[in-house]
């Protein structure tokens, strides 16, 4: 009947997809190109010769005849990669794409990028994968790691000292066109230097800290690439109760706004109360404090500061933190602040920014949609912290990503010079910018990308930047070939602080509205050397580390905890808090931290209660 | 259908008030149950259908208030996704078929009571139940089985499993001795039995055993995301998880360029919709066909035969 | 069934012959188990060791009852424990009759078309991500404008409580979220099962006069103990791992006392941490204290329902 009927088709269907699935799955990887290179602009050849398609074929042409002096050496250089933005982003055909085919054209080498993404942003795929061991096959890998304290970094640590995974490339890295600066006094940030590349415990150099600018370029305020954080308010509000936004700095001037905007009586787009503080934009979160209440957050260095007395302390062992706890007590109390401002869903979160239903929404910044689409929000603040100004901290420098050379990789020097020429000026050209002719040209000695890939980047169309030609654009397109790099400086080498930004008519960027509040919201900037006080946990004893760091993990909770308390239970929460920490060893470890401090005062972060 | 729907019609037998009550009481307990998964479902398919941004401001319940295809669209655009289909209807089919299989054999062979070891190899197989070595040894032997960034790394760690193989022996155990027995008489071999009486008994079994692995398969995630170095392997559910990463990954951006890359896509909850949608319609098709099989009454021809 | 006849038992020899096609039928389990389980359980000495790539399992140094030490000697140790108890208590005992009761509801149910759309309607939640559900959950209990808090604002109560974050409700919310997900999916085999009965056993009763409910008792559920059996055997194996994602999901401040447990404690450690050894050693502690449970379940099996797992 009609079922059996549906049974036979659907059983012929299965099998059907069943063998095309299999031929699929288990056929050979590098088929022939999909048709995903759609080169619209083809023939606009470049200037280079076009021995393009001869050079894939020809193996060993033996010795350097007829290569450039880019040339490095024919064969495969395969990374396995743990960032998910570079992962998410790889050409559908490696190989056809563009950017890859002028890699082997130039320096020979066939580039072949793999990912395993695991589940926690890649932090559990490196874990495995560096426990388990890399595939054979793999030359070089490259993680996130912004600075030692990254939980990628002891993992990697132990993977170079005590496992010997990778190799020393500081015979070579001495002589090279661009690592060699590695070694210059004050180029790279002091972490990268004395944690991450050059460790004392280690024999030689295994780790290679990336994205360090050539010029240390943080503390210049550019509106046009400025990414505001913070708190945003309503424009209405602003217009209604005639406040002027950047006056708000203290705590005292923030709890009378938001008094100001319940009494008054704002209703939302659903004609509710609205609540004068929402939660952050992608839902609640501890951090948002960091802005909303930062002149009350004294434990600057990770929890940690010194006081006036010239003693460290932990936040919670000071009175300060009653401060911070009474005064989110009492917004919530009073009906200032959301609830949920620490644990509201993503989605809700947003549902509340978008139908206005904050005054001020907890922590945003100006190249969200929600910003940029519409002139209803502009920044608050920024408030002042416990120095008493409302400067950015900056802490100079920074890096990004690390790059490792396997030692089971095969010649090791060579694979180390290939990632030191991508970022020689004519790397770092290709990687950002693509290839001359397809999707840049050279105007009046700096290189401008060509009309199509302006219009694609303002369209966002990251698809068609990273299969049709394979840059980086500045991140917008295969973000791997800009974490790659290192020694950065666009604006001396191309004119430009990322490919794309100069020129062009404004009104077509959709983001012309995120310069804008740049330009009318400008911030500054206040240097602050010194890391934060628990990446020196490490200098503890291992059995010593455990407890303390499991210690301060639990803060955060802990202070949610106090503030959602009932009025009794506040304090024994902290007391039992203060007991957890010395139990774990805080004493010991605040007793280091002072050794640290007088021999380099420059070697921790400590301000704004200093002692005089 | 069964004899036992004509009795209970009313014909001979006379039903009790309180049977009626029971059996309403039952139907309404239900249809109570029913509401309560139902809603939520439903609003889970208004916001796939629903314009991402137009949901983002709340309000959008049970029916959606801005029509648009676009959140599927850009499921689809995504040629991993075809692909990923791929690979994941092949290993559900080949999986499942390979673990009923081996599964019914096995259980048949355990279920024979006379069998020498049979009390430790049980024992043995319900210990790796609760022991096991954890993610590195795993990860390291099956880079010897030659599994890693291989097709067959979803079929075969899949192939059997405790609880399955165990529901599958019980039913085995279930069925009586004597059909057994009469067909040895008529002179047939171990394997004849299982296929000629214990599979075609066993259809409740199968079918349960069957849809479980098969939904197994489908939902994986994990093993593509750990053991799959190439990307244009993975299954339908890990292009789809990684696809909502890169969308939830907005709220990390800290570049301009960044913010230029993600502009271009969908908010990130219609996505997830629509995902949701996308990887469940297929299996909620498949159900109905195997629903019969639990239908009761399946036993009477052979007893009686 | 124990026959009464005493069978006379035939020597070992012959019976390994006499069953060959059985061991050929064994064969593809055991090579399995024994290549991707087994093998891997050479990993539970990282337990005992400080774990090095380089030195492999067998080479890395020896460090005793360490990690256990550590653990049991932790802040934490105790309320982890008993936090991980009660919630496998929830899951496997409390939970465990309802998907029972609605597979014999099921089964009541004349109308084919009525029966086919409630299955259905009951198993889609087991294909929802937990992340959804989660979502949904705080939208539902949130102070003020949640829907349960204005059901109870409306009858009088003050429709502010913040359910998530306070412990007492905690228990509540987890078992009706888990229930709500797994009631529809774990009923299946409890369906095929109940399909499994003699139905002739069934008329003989109502012709006897049984009622609705006494045939359920005496005819139904034990006709399908032995499926009762074996799958509460299997979950009471699972006490002391209780599941990761849904209580790291559903954890706030005001509810992490016991929204803590030792799953989403050696996630934490070891696999973000990269201390493999102490997640090992923890899972070594789930894995023994779940035999016991297992065998202590199984003997008791044994002796109430004739069937047990071996």
């Amino acid at each position: 009947m009609k079922k059996q009927f549906l049974k036979r088709v659907l059983s012929t269907l299965l099998v059907g997809t069943m063998v095309a699935g299999l031929l699929a799955g288990c056929g050979n990887e590098d088929k022939p190109s999909e048709n995903s290179t759609q080169q619209s602009e083809p023939d606009k050849e470049s200037e280079a010769p076009d021995p393009g398609e001869d050079n894939q074929e020809s193996d060993n042409q033996g010795g350097d005849e007829g290569h450039g002096d880019e040339w490095i050496a024919d064969r495969d250089i395969v990374v396995q990669i743990f960032v998910s933005d570079a992962g998410n982003a790889l050409p559908e055909d490696q190989e056809n794409t563009p950017i890859f085919q002028e890699i082997k054209k130039r320096t020979g080498i066939s580039l072949k990028l793999q990912y395993t993404p695991g589940q926690n942003g890649s932090l559990d795929a490196l874990t495995t994968q560096l426990n388990a061991g890399l595939d054979d096959s793999v030359d070089a890998m490259i993680c996130y790691l912004n600075n030692s304290t990254r939980p990628e970094f002891p993992v990697l640590l132990k993977a170079a000292k005590t496992d010997e995974m990778f190799a020393d490339v500081s015979e070579y890295m001495k002589n090279s066109k661009v690592y060699s600066k590695y070694y210059e006094d004050g180029y790279l940030p002091k972490d990268s230097y004395k944690n991450i590349v050059f460790r004392e415990d280690l024999d030689g150099v295994y780790l290679l800290h990336l994205n360090v600018d050539e010029v240390d370029r943080s503390m210049i305020y550019d509106p046009n690439e400025e990414y505001l954080g913070g708190p945003y308010i309503q424009k209405r509000i602003v217009d209604e109760l005639q406040i002027d936004p950047k006056s708000i700095r203290t705590p005292e001037e923030f709890y009378d706004l938001l008094v100001k905007i319940k009494e008054h009586g704002f209703k939302d787009d659903n004609g509710q109360d609205i609540i004068p503080l929402g939660p952050k934009f992608w839902g609640g979160s501890f951090d948002a404090l960091d802005w909303d209440m930062r002149g009350l957050r004294w434990g600057i260095s990770d929890g940690y500061n010194m006081d006036k007395d010239g003693k460290i302390y932990h936040e919670a062992e000071t009175d300060y933190i009653y401060d911070l706890i009474n005064y989110v007590r009492k917004l919530m109390a009073e009906g200032l602040m959301d609830r949920e401002y620490f644990d509201k869903s993503e989605e809700r979160a947003g549902e509340g920014a978008w139908s206005k239903s904050y005054g001020i929404i907890g922590d945003v910044h100006n190249y969200v949609d929600i910003i940029y689409s519409s002139e209803d929000w502009v920044p608050l603040g920024p408030l002042n912290d416990i120095e008493g100004d409302n400067k950015m901290v900056t802490t100079g420098k920074t890096g990004s990503c690390c790059l490792a050379i396997m030692e089971q990789a095969e010649n090791p020097e060579e694979v180390f010079r290939f990632f030191d020429w991508l970022c020689t000026y004519e790397g770092q050209l290709l990687c950002q910018y693509g290839i001359e002719g397809l999707s840049y040209n050279m105007v009046d000695g700096q290189p401008r990308v060509t009309d199509e890939v302006k219009a694609k980047l303002n369209e966002g169309d990251e698809e068609w930047l990273v299969n049709n030609v394979g840059a980086a654009f500045g991140g917008s397109g295969a973000y791997f070939f800009e974490c790659i790099l290192t020694n950065k400086n666009n604006i001396d080498n191309f004119g430009e602080s990322r490919p794309g930004a100069s020129g062009g008519d404004d009104s077509e960027n959709i983001f012309a509205r995120s310069v804008q509040i740049a330009k009318d919201y400008p911030r500054e900037y206040k240097l602050k050397e010194g890391m934060k006080a628990t990446a020196y946990l490490t200098t503890l004893d291992e059995a010593a580390q455990a407890p303390l760091k499991e210690a301060h993990d639990a803060w955060k909770e802990v202070l949610q905890q106090a503030i959602h308390a009932d009025e009794g239970e506040v304090e024994s929460i902290i007391n039992a808090y203060r007991d957890r920490l010395q139990r774990a060893g805080v004493e010991e470890f605040k007793a280091k931290l002072m050794e640290i401090y007088n021999e380099d005062p420059t070697s921790i972060m400590f301000y704004g209660t200093m002692p005089e | 259908m069964s004899k036992m729907q004509h009795l209970q019609k009313g014909t001979k037998v006379k039903r009790s008030p309180g049977e009626r009550i029971i059996q309403v009481i039952i139907y309404l307990v239900l249809i109570a149950i029913c509401l309560l998964i139902v809603l939520p479902c439903l609003n889970v398919l208004a916001l796939a259908f629903n314009d991402g941004k137009d949901a983002a401001r709340g309000g959008v319940y049970f029916w959606p208030r801005t029509f648009t295809l676009e959140n599927f669209q850009e499921v689809f655009k995504n040629k991993g996704i075809i692909r990923g289909y791929g690979i994941t209807i092949a290993r559900t089919v080949i999986g499942t078929f390979l673990s009923l299989l081996l599964l019914s054999l096995a259980a048949f062979a355990l279920k024979e009571k006379e069998l020498p070891g049979r009390t430790f190899i049980n024992f043995m197989i319900t210990f790796t139940m609760l022991f096991g070595g954890g993610t590195v040894p795993t990860y390291i032997q099956y880079r010897k089985l030659g599994l890693l960034n291989n097709f067959w790394v979803y079929v075969i760690p899949g192939l059997f499993s405790v609880t399955y193989l165990m529901m599958m022996r019980t039913f085995f155990e279930g069925i009586p001795d004597s059909l057994e027995e009469s067909a040895k008489l008529d002179g047939c071999g171990y394997f004849g039995i299982y296929a000629k009486i214990m599979m075609p008994l066993s259809k409740p079994v199968i079918a349960v055993v069957g849809l479980y692995t098969a939904v197994g398969h489908w939902n994986d995630w994990f093993s593509g995301a750990f053991y799959m170095m190439d990307t244009k392997k993975w299954p339908v559910q890990t292009v789809l998880q990684q696809m909502l990463n890169k969308a939830m990954s907005q709220q990390q951006i800290t570049s301009v360029a960044q913010a230029i890359a993600s502009a271009g896509g969908v908010t990130s909850n219609a996505l997830k919709m629509a995902a949701v949608v996308v990887t469940t319609v297929p299996i909620l098709c498949v159900y109905p066909f195997i629903q019969k099989y639990f239908a009761q009454g399946t036993m009477i021809g052979a007893v009686k035969g | 069934m124990k026959s009464m006849v005493k069978v006379q038992k035939v020597p070992i020899g012959k019976r390994l012959i006499k069953f060959w096609p059985l061991y050929v039928m064994l064969l593809p389990c055991i090579i399995y188990y024994i290549l991707i389980k087994y093998v891997p359980m050479a990993g539970l000495l990282l337990a005992f060791k400080d774990y090095s790539y380089k030195k492999g399992i067998f080479g890395s140094p020896w460090v005793g009852w360490r990690y256990f030490e550590t653990f049991f000697t932790s802040y934490d140790c105790m309320r982890l424990i008993k936090n991980t108890l009660v919630v496998g208590l929830i899951k496997c005992i409390l939970e465990f009759p309802f998907a029972i009761i609605l597979a014999l509801m099921l089964n009541e149910v004349r109308n084919m078309k009525f029966k086919k759309v409630t299955q259905t309607i009951t198993y889609l939640p087991h294909f929802l991500s937990t992340v959804i559900i989660i979502t949904m959950l705080q939208r539902i209990l949130a102070p003020g404008d949640g829907v349960l808090n204005q059901i109870i604002a409306q009858m009088g109560g003050s429709g502010d409580t913040f359910f998530l974050m306070e412990s007492k409700y905690f228990y509540q919310i987890l078992f009706s979220m888990d229930l709500w997900r797994n009631i529809g999916w774990d009923s299946i085999i409890y369906l095929a099962a109940i399909a499994g009965v003699d139905s002739s056993l069934y008329e003989a009763a109502e012709m006897d006069g049984c009622g609705k409910l006494k045939r359920m008792w005496h005819i139904t559920l034990p006709g399908i103990r032995g499926t009762i059996g074996l799958l509460f055997i299997m979950g009471i194996g699972g006490l002391l791992s209780s599941g990761f994602e849904q209580i790291y999901l559903l954890r706030t401040p005001g509810n992490m006392d016991l929204a803590d447990t030792l799953d989403v404690y050696v996630v934490r450690i070891g696999l973000l941490g990269g201390q493999f050894g102490y997640a090992t050693a923890i899972g070594l502690i789930q894995g023994i204290v779940g035999l016991i449970m297992v065998v202590t379940a199984n003997k008791i099996c044994k002796k109430i329902t004739e069937v047990s797992l071996w």
